[in-house]
């Protein structure tokens, strides 16, 4: 997962911010690695928020095999 | 105010001066909030540090500066009479060439009501302004084309800003546009 999966930059355009810690922080960059974009919320970064559960990107689900998992129709009662 | 000893307080023995290579400015009434200064502090650590972040004004963000190496300098002088003593924080930056953008910034911030954040060679950052005063442009030392051929071309600017009180800003600069919360 990546850090946008976990966290939401806010009142900001995706872009660069100097911080204390890590120097220039570029937002734009998906790649950041998760542990600093905690840091830097914990710290109180102001422009990141904890991204809302339903945000969150749901595992990827294998596809099962085998004629019987088919959906069936709901029988109407 | 609990008053404490203060010994030789170098971290690592580091103790390199000058300021870096990078001078952050922004216009003062962009600014959307400001750093809190200490309340009643009980140590000296507290009172001599903001707490938070400077933020913009949606579209607007704070910009990087070049100035040459060893040319730029942060200068802390004591003002004022007994009993209103303050300090004047006058910011020295050499930016070298004569590039019309370079002119374009002097021209448009000789009158302006301006915020600077210069951070030292020890990674410590001072911002000139706060929400009720801003940083202004006082002399431009060294500026132009030089007498000689040993010389160099630029524009040598100084910025002054008055405060009550000496701070260390350990907040983050935007250097994104804000946008609308």
């Amino acid at each position: 997962m990546g850090w946008q999966d976990q966290y939401r930059l806010i009142g900001i355009e995706p872009g660069r911010v100097k911080t204390s810690r890590f120097g220039v922080v570029d937002f734009a960059d998906p790649d950041l690695p998760v542990g600093m974009v905690k840091t830097l919320y914990e710290s109180g970064l102001p422009y990141l928020e904890l991204a809302p559960e339903g945000e969150l990107r749901p595992p990827e689900e294998k596809p099962v095999k085998g004629p019987g998992n088919k959906a069936s129709p709901r029988k109407a009662t | 105010m609990d008053f404490a000893d203060i010994g030789k307080l170098l971290s690592d023995g580091r103790n390199l001066g000058g300021l870096g290579q990078k001078i952050y400015f922004g216009l003062w009434n962009d600014v959307a909030t400001w750093p809190t200064e200490p309340d009643s502090p009980l140590s000296l650590d507290v009172a001599g540090a903001l707490t938070g972040d400077i933020t913009m004004k949606p579209g607007k963000r704070m910009y990087e500066l070049y100035t040459t190496e060893d040319s730029a300098r942060l200068d802390i002088n004591p003002i004022g009479e007994e009993g209103g003593k303050g300090y004047e924080l006058t910011l020295k930056v050499f930016a070298p060439g004569l590039n019309k953008k370079l002119l374009g910034f002097m021209n448009a911030t000789k009158n302006e009501d301006l915020i600077f954040i210069a951070e030292d060679n020890q990674n410590q950052k001072y911002l000139l302004g706060c929400e009720l005063r801003s940083a202004k442009f006082s002399a431009g030392e060294g500026s132009g084309t030089g007498s000689t051929t040993d010389g160099r071309r630029g524009l040598g600017m100084s910025f002054a800003y008055r405060t009550h009180s000496l701070y260390e800003y350990t907040g983050s600069i935007p250097l994104t546009a804000a946008v609308t919360p």
